[in-house]
Formats: structure tokens, sequence, C-alpha cells
């Protein structure tokens, strides 16, 4: 059963087209990637499942039930929640009141207990505990807007550019939290431009090539894929040109 | 060294940073609790004193600190600029000395009238307002609502004796034997607005409301996609704010025995924004040492209050530049560090 539908979703602002009649389905416990050069529309699409903008076309189904009108925050409630590329975290509120507000949701309400009830613990935050978020090292900073997505009850994670930025040893941890979250029963769907990090992290991956759906399938065969070695060749071949 | 040694010398290390930690802790502690015991000295001190004069001048700055604590849910939790505060003040005096004068009805039910009609009307004014990030729709339709109400005030004379304002000869009635109608019963009555505004307060930053409404005032976007609904956190801090101050104007009207359009004047607002950042916006005890210093230090230092706006001015400007946290926001600031292990006072620079 797939746990999220995007049906024909299509987004227009003015005369461009940055998502163009895109339909996927992401499985309940799935892990996926959604990989495709700069300006693919990506985010755009992020954005519009996670309530950020309303699509000009389709729409989205949570659980079969249609969320396409729904605002952010009701869909945070439904268990669909995001973080954002970069790390976006409270950074003048400590590791500790920054997660205590996470669990806004999930606080003694039974059905939405997180996956993994003790974060602070099991993302070994305890040493920065009191510290304001602002001042952590990035790769623990991403780390922790996971770890708020989770505290919410999340079912299912959308991750924007997790990676972006970070060191190997920082890029290696993140790899791990997600696996562990996955593991604990979350769906996760990660947004990543460096095609690298997912081919070791994902069970199939996504690709958008200007606002449309042009691979979908396991890493190892989308990386031979001839239109997508064209999207990035293509988009290289631009940058160098 | 062996690595059992090492070891050992590890253990006694954390042994020895322990104990004097927890030394600071107490310390720490204390200095809190000596803080509420001078409150609590201080807001007995009209009463026991029996003095008339000390009796006004802890009524005005009860009040005063009541409305500072009441703006403070609002401005500094959750971060949404305001100028209504004064209006509101002004409508909850109004409408509870019309409702006891013209309409007959007893202090004690017109109170939670006044509070019902100042809650509708932010409800009605807030949505439009709160719907935008960023606070200018809000700042501007607040202070244009001031204006309004002020002006409504001055010149509807058949209801509210127009410039010339309402006099108030009605004093609350008397429970369980307690009576409002002398000075003491009075400042008891401004001293338990400000008790109760402090309560709701401490009730709702400790409550996942007031988590969330810390949530929107650092990033309204996050706070969004964590699941918290913003607009109806906002309001309702609003609408509860708004209330609040009306209730505290309730009692502002036979305390004073006059009610006249200037108190709707948005300059109260505007002072009351001082004090918070001179006592540090979004702490507890900020408003109420905010509140003491700019209502209390110039009545006992006997300054005119022709001067007082300018002292506050510049003790704001100082603030704002030297400890932008505001008094309060340092005591904190400075005691956390110290618990931590620094010294108490030293000249680094702070913030």
């Amino acid at each position: 059963m797939s746990l999220l539908r995007i049906e024909d979703v299509s987004m227009r602002f003015g005369g461009l087209t940055a998502v163009r009649d895109v339909s996927v389905a992401i499985p309940k416990g799935g892990l996926c990637g959604l990989i495709g050069p700069n300006g693919a529309g990506k985010t755009t699409l992020f954005n519009i499942v996670s309530g950020f903008q309303r699509p000009s076309g389709g729409r989205i189904l949570f659980e079969d039930r249609d969320i396409t009108a729904l605002e952010p925050h009701r869909r945070a409630e439904l268990g669909l929640v995001r973080t954002f590329q970069g790390a976006r975290v409270f950074p003048r509120l400590t590791i500790r009141e920054g997660l205590q507000i996470a669990r806004h949701l999930s606080d003694g309400n039974a059905t939405r207990r997180p996956v993994i009830d003790d974060v602070m613990a099991e993302f070994g935050f305890a040493k920065y505990a009191d510290e304001p978020a602002g001042s952590l090292p990035s790769g623990v900073m991403r780390e922790l807007g996971i770890a708020m997505a989770i505290s919410t009850g999340a079912r299912m994670l959308l991750l924007d550019e997790p990676a972006a930025g970070l060191s190997a040893e920082e890029v290696t941890n993140l790899q791990r939290v997600i696996r562990h979250v996955h593991a604990a029963g979350v769906t996760v769907w990660v947004i990543e431009h460096n095609l690298n990090f997912l081919m070791g992290l994902v069970e199939r991956c996504i690709v958008l090539d200007a606002g449309a759906v042009i691979a979908d399938g396991e890493p190892r065969a989308i990386t031979g894929d001839p239109r997508v070695i064209e999207a990035y060749l293509g988009d290289d071949a631009h940058a160098f040109g | 060294m062996s690595v059992k040694s090492e070891t050992a010398v590890m253990i006694n290390e954390a042994a020895s940073e322990t104990a004097p930690g927890e030394n600071r802790n107490r310390i720490v502690q204390l200095v809190f609790a000596l803080g509420w015991l001078a409150f609590a000295v201080l807001l007995a001190t009209p009463i026991l004193a029996d003095s008339r004069y000390l009796l006004h001048v802890g009524t005005m700055i009860a009040l005063h600190g009541a409305l500072a604590v009441s703006l403070n849910l609002l401005l500094g939790y959750a971060g949404q600029f305001a100028i209504s505060h004064g209006a509101f003040y002004g409508l909850g005096a109004y409408a509870s000395a019309l409702l006891v004068t013209s309409a007959g009805l007893p202090f004690w039910l017109a109170m939670p009238l006044a509070m019902l009609i100042a809650a509708i009307v932010a409800a009605i004014i807030g949505y439009p307002a709160l719907r935008y990030t960023g606070g200018v729709h809000l700042a501007l339709l607040t202070f244009a609502f001031g204006e309004l109400a002020r002006l409504i005030a001055a010149n509807w004379d058949g209801l509210t004796g127009g410039p010339m304002g309402l006099r108030v000869l009605y004093f609350p009635e008397p429970v369980l034997g307690f009576a409002f109608s002398k000075a003491s019963g009075l400042y008891a009555l401004a001293a338990a607005m400000l008790l109760v505004t402090m309560a709701i307060v401490l009730l709702v930053k400790r409550s996942r409301f007031g988590r969330g409404l810390v949530a929107i005032r650092e990033d309204e976007v996050l706070a969004s996609f964590l699941g918290i609904n913003v607009l109806r956190y906002k309001l309702a801090a609003y609408v509860l704010s708004s209330a609040m101050a009306a209730m505290i104007g309730t009692v502002y009207a036979p305390i004073m025995t006059f009610i006249s359009p200037e108190l709707l004047n948005v300059h109260e607002t505007i002072s009351l924004i001082g004090v918070l950042i001179l006592g540090g916006i979004g702490t507890f005890s900020g408003p109420l040492i905010g509140t003491l210093i700019f209502y209390g230090l110039p009545e006992f230092l006997r300054i005119a209050s022709f001067y007082r706006l300018v002292i506050l001015g510049v003790l704001i400007i100082l603030v704002v530049l030297l400890v932008p946290k505001g008094i309060a926001g340092v005591i904190r600031q400075r005691l956390e560090m110290y618990r931590r292990g620094y010294p108490l006072f030293s000249w680094r620079k702070l913030s």
C-alpha cells in the first residue's frame, strides 16, 4: 500500500512550468530518493507535498486521504513532516527546548508516539542538550532537524538535501541516522543533488529533470539509464560551457 | 600510566567538578529565592506601612506591573508586536464603568463581561492582522484600532462623557467580607490583579501552548511545519493578553474614580513596551523589574513626571546599546554562566 501518492501534479509560475504532470507513489516503509540536476523541480515538488505551495493542478494523497488543500500544520498532524535545505532549527533555543517544542503534537497522545521516544539519547545529543542550537556543528544541526521531525510523531519524513555541505564523516553519521529512523518504522523520502550520497542509502530512486519524472527504479539501474546520464551530463556540459 | 589509574584520575576530576557545580547551583537558586522574597516584601510594604502615599504609589505600580506582565505574554513570548494594549486597558475601564453605572450590573459581573467584550474585539482585529508573518500589519492595524477607540471615547459624548471623561462613583462589592472601598482595599485589588496576571503567564509559559508561542516567535515557518497552528496560537495569545488588559482596566476605574479618553492614548502602550525592553522582554521577572524602575524609581527620587519620559528614553537607549536582553535577561545569563563555572562578574563583553 502506498503511503503517499502524487497524482498528475503540476506547478506553473507564470510561463514557467516547474513541475509537469508528476505522478509518484511512495510505499509505506519505503526509503526512497529524489534526484535531479539543479532546477529540476525537486524542492518545488517537496514544497507542494509538504503544503508550502499549492499545486496548479493534480492532487496529493496521504494514507488515501486528499491533502492537496491542507495547511502544513495539518499535514504534520497527519504524520507528514519535512525538513529544510541547510538546517532549519530554532537557533536561539537549546536542543532540549527545541525537542520539547517538537513534541507538541505527540505529547500525551498515545496514537502519535514518536518511533524513537528518547531522541536525546539515541541521537547522542545529551552532551549538547543545553547549548543553543545555532552554535552546533552543521552535521549535528541536520541531525537535530531530523530528530525534531521524528519527535512530532511523524510517520513520513521528507528530507530536503540533508547532506549538502557536510564533511565526509558527517555524511556517514547522517546516513546512519537516516537508516536508524527508517529501521524504526518511518517512511523516508530524501532529495539529494549528490548521487553518491543516495547510492548506498536508498532502495529506490526517482529522477526528475525539467519538472518531469524521467526515471524511477533501483539506484544501480538509474545510474546506467541513458536519460539520467544525459540529464546530468547536459547539466555539467552547460556548467562548463 | 596504566589504564586503571587513568580512569581513576578521570573519576577524581569528574568528582571535583561536580562538587563546586552543585554549590553554584544552590547559590543560583538562592539568588532567585532572594529575588522573589524581595518581591513579596515590596508587595506587602504598602499594607504593613499603612501610609496613604505608599498605598497610592503601590497601587499604580501594581496596575502597571500587571499591564506589563500581560503585554509580555504577547510581545515577549509570542513575539507579536501589537500596540493596542492601552486601548484594551481603556476599553475594560469604560465598558465596566458603563455596565455598572448605566446598566446597574454588579462590578464582579461587569468585569468578566468587559473581558469578554475585549476578547471579541481582539479576535475581530487579530484575525485579519495576524494572518501575515512579519508583524507590520499587526502593528498598523492595532495602532489604528487604538486611535479609533480613543476617538470614539472622546467624541461619543452621550455614552462616554466625551473628552471630559467619566466620573466613577462605585467600588467593587465586598468579597467574603473583604471591602474594597478604602485605599488599602484598592491596593489589595491592584496587587491581586498583578498576581493573577503573573499566575496566568506562568501557567501559559509552562504549557504546550506557551512552548508553541515561543516556537512561533523564533520561526513561524518551522513552527507550522512541526504541526503548530500558527494563526490560532497567535490569535489566542492576542485575545488572552487583551482580555487581561481589560481586566486590569476594570479595576483602574474605581481606583482612580475618573476615566478619560487619555487612558487609551498610544503613549500608554509605548511606555509599557519601554518597560519590557528595560526589564527584559520575554523573561518572567523582566516586566516587574522594568515597572519598578520606570514607575517606582522616579516616584521615590521625587522627580517630576515630566522628566520621567526623558529618563526612560535615556535608560532604554543605554539598555538597547549595552544590554539588549534587558536587566532580567542579563541577570539570567550571568547566573547561567556562573552555574556553568564562569566567574559571576567579569568585564567580558555581554551577549
